[in-house]
């Protein structure tokens, strides 16, 4: 069934193939236009986040300008700015595809309720314009890493970890855009909440030094898996199967998330154009 | 005023595949009592919910090159009808085929992002529409002279009139090239000069054999547009045929339920009036009721001079023996 599911949306892509990146440009184009300094929004934005929260961190509470994590028995430690700085690159990606992949369809209700258009590209569109953003934000990370820490080969893991990160949240929008289309509740929700997943997510602390029972417990957080992920590639010199437990619980939520994704955008598709 | 009278009738070849084909097409709309009740149908079947039945077993053959007619009073199931054609929305049940791209004068303006430009626009509404890069290009020209925006094309659209904005989405819907071309009373943008360059252009296009679906009040325009006409009522298809004939055919019907509609309002002030005791203010309805007397007689005349008309037609155009039942 979730084959059958799943023919609709790769249709629905490949009758529209080359135009998705156009609209993906175009997406992008529409957030920064009209704005003097453009697209170095995209920058400055982030920028100011993280000093804020590098500036209470480091200066505020004096102590906890260092971070210290237990890798392969070893004890690294990092400065907190770098340790930050490599786990609010793909929290920013994240956050904002979770909030604005929820209004994706609500946003483009003229291309649902209006015109004939394959709906499951709105998803996949948007979500492109935001790994563009993300892509040139982990291009300037990497300048700073490389200056602070240095390069190794680990870092290519960057390019497992940034694809899967795009599909993940691209399957969570296909079960949170359709919902959030029926009902704004679910969008309210979904932005009230993201203020408490950012502190149960290791961004800043590290969230495997947490006590028993909690560090298991961040495991299930699967955005934990990307923010440690992306540490593994540029800190911790760690590949992506060493954590096996965390792998694997993660492997596990993709997998279902996938499932859930297809089934609910299937379920709700034909329903969308008589709500919106 | 009409500049339809002197277009070429396009020859329909009867025989050929249709190249819009609904066969029995079925919709209903769930009407929610409440946001909660919405939100809750997201998870579990709504028990007993209000049903508006908006197309009953619709049947509709249309073939390439033909223009149908529209009528039907607001909320017969057009619309409905009409964007399940456009691929907007989806039939519960039966089956619709559409061979061709459809374009729709319906929602000029749908899809403009007000912070690009005008000619930003045209690439983004071409994308949307589904178009190919090359094609919006080859197009561009043609959409820019036909909007008359001048400098203003590279401006913001967000900087636009509306009618600059309807001109520009009048101007991408009709130089796409369609094979099928939806009009819902769209004929009226901007001045004069523009309606009737507008209305020059949907001949042009007419005449080249495209498709047209022409929805409308005014019956009139329909004669002028549509050689075939159906007639829509509470979501079922009740008459489809020649446009003068769909056209009596409405306005028999719409008078009997008319006729029906004023005896009942009749009826019930006899019953007041009757029915006062003494000291009851009445005369209000004293009032009304001639006045509704009136109207049912005007309304019954009518009658006689459609249904007379009706049968004329008919006995002209298939003989004595009426072959066209409804």
């Amino acid at each position: 069934m979730i084959i059958v599911f799943l023919r609709d949306i790769i249709n629905e892509h490949k009758s529209f193939g080359k135009r998705i990146f156009v609209l993906a440009k175009t997406e992008l184009v529409k957030t920064y236009k009209g704005a003097a300094i453009g697209p170095l929004w995209a920058v400055v934005k982030p920028a100011f986040t993280l000093f804020v929260y590098w500036f209470a961190f480091t200066i505020g509470i004096k102590k906890l300008g260092q971070v210290e994590v237990l890798i392969h028995n070893h004890t690294l430690s990092f400065d907190r700015f770098l340790f930050m700085l490599v786990g609010f690159i793909p929290w920013f990606f994240i956050s904002e595809s979770i909030t604005k992949g929820a209004k994706d369809i609500r946003s483009h209700r003229q291309y649902v309720t209006k015109i004939n258009f394959p709906v499951s590209t709105i998803m996949t569109f948007t979500s492109l314009s935001r790994i563009y953003v993300h892509l040139a934000l982990s291009f300037i990370m990497y300048i700073i890493v490389a200056f602070m820490w240095g390069t190794s080969w680990y870092n290519l893991q960057y390019f497992f970890y940034m694809p899967i990160m795009f599909l993940f949240f691209l399957f969570l929008s296909w079960t949170t855009a359709p919902m959030c289309a029926f009902s704004p509740d679910l969008e309210n929700a979904i932005v009230s909440i993201m203020s408490g997943i950012f502190w149960l997510t290791g961004v800043i602390y590290n969230s495997y030094d947490l006590p028993a029972p909690l560090d298991k417990i961040m495991l299930f957080n699967p955005i934990n898996f990307f923010v440690n992920g992306y540490r593994n590639a540029f800190l911790y010199d760690r590949f992506f199967f060493e954590f096996k437990t965390e792998f694997f619980i993660f492997l596990a939520e993709f997998i279902v998330l996938f499932i859930l994704g297809v089934y609910n955008y299937n379920r709700l598709r034909k329903k969308i154009p008589d709500v919106l | 005023m009409s500049t339809f009278d002197d277009m070429k009738k396009v020859e329909v070849d009867m025989t050929s595949e249709p190249i819009i084909k609904i066969k029995d097409v079925s919709k209903t709309y769930t009407l929610y009592k409440s946001d909660q009740e919405r939100f809750l149908a997201l998870f579990k079947k709504p028990k007993n919910p209000i049903i508006h039945k908006a197309l009953d077993h619709v049947n509709l053959e249309i073939r390439r090159g033909e223009s149908v007619g529209l009528m039907g009073d607001n909320g017969c199931g057009k619309s409905t009808l009409l964007k399940t054609i456009t691929g907007v929305t989806f039939p519960d049940e039966g089956s619709v085929e559409v061979d061709g791209m459809v374009a729709a004068l319906l929602e000029l303006t749908a899809g403009f992002s007000m912070d690009m430009t005008g000619r930003e626009n045209i690439y983004l509404k071409g994308y949307i529409l589904g178009l190919d890069e090359d094609t919006i290009k080859t197009i561009e020209e043609a959409v820019i002279d036909f909007a008359e925006l001048g400098d203003y094309i590279d401006q913001p659209v967000r900087t636009y009139s509306s009618g600059m904005r309807v001109r520009l989405g009048f101007a991408i819907n009709v130089n796409i090239s369609p094979d099928i071309l939806v009009i819902d009373e769209a004929l009226a943008v901007g001045d004069a000069a523009f309606k009737t360059k507008c209305r020059n252009k949907i001949k042009d296009i007419m005449e080249s054999g495209v498709t047209v679906l022409y929805v409308s009040h005014n019956a009139n325009s329909v004669k002028e547009i549509c050689d075939r006409s159906v007639y829509m009522k509470k979501g079922q298809l009740l008459f489809d045929g020649p446009t003068e004939e769909t056209h009596l055919v409405y306005l028999v019907d719409k008078r009997t339920a008319q006729i029906e509609k004023r005896k009942k309002r009749i009826a019930k002030l006899e019953k007041i009036i009757r029915e006062a005791k003494d000291g009851e203010d009445i005369r209000k309805e004293q009032e009304l009721l001639p006045k509704h007397r009136k109207r049912l007689e005007q309304f019954e005349e009518d009658l006689a001079q459609y249904t007379q008309e009706l049968e004329d037609y008919r006995k002209e155009h298939y003989g004595d023996e009426p072959t066209v039942s409804d």
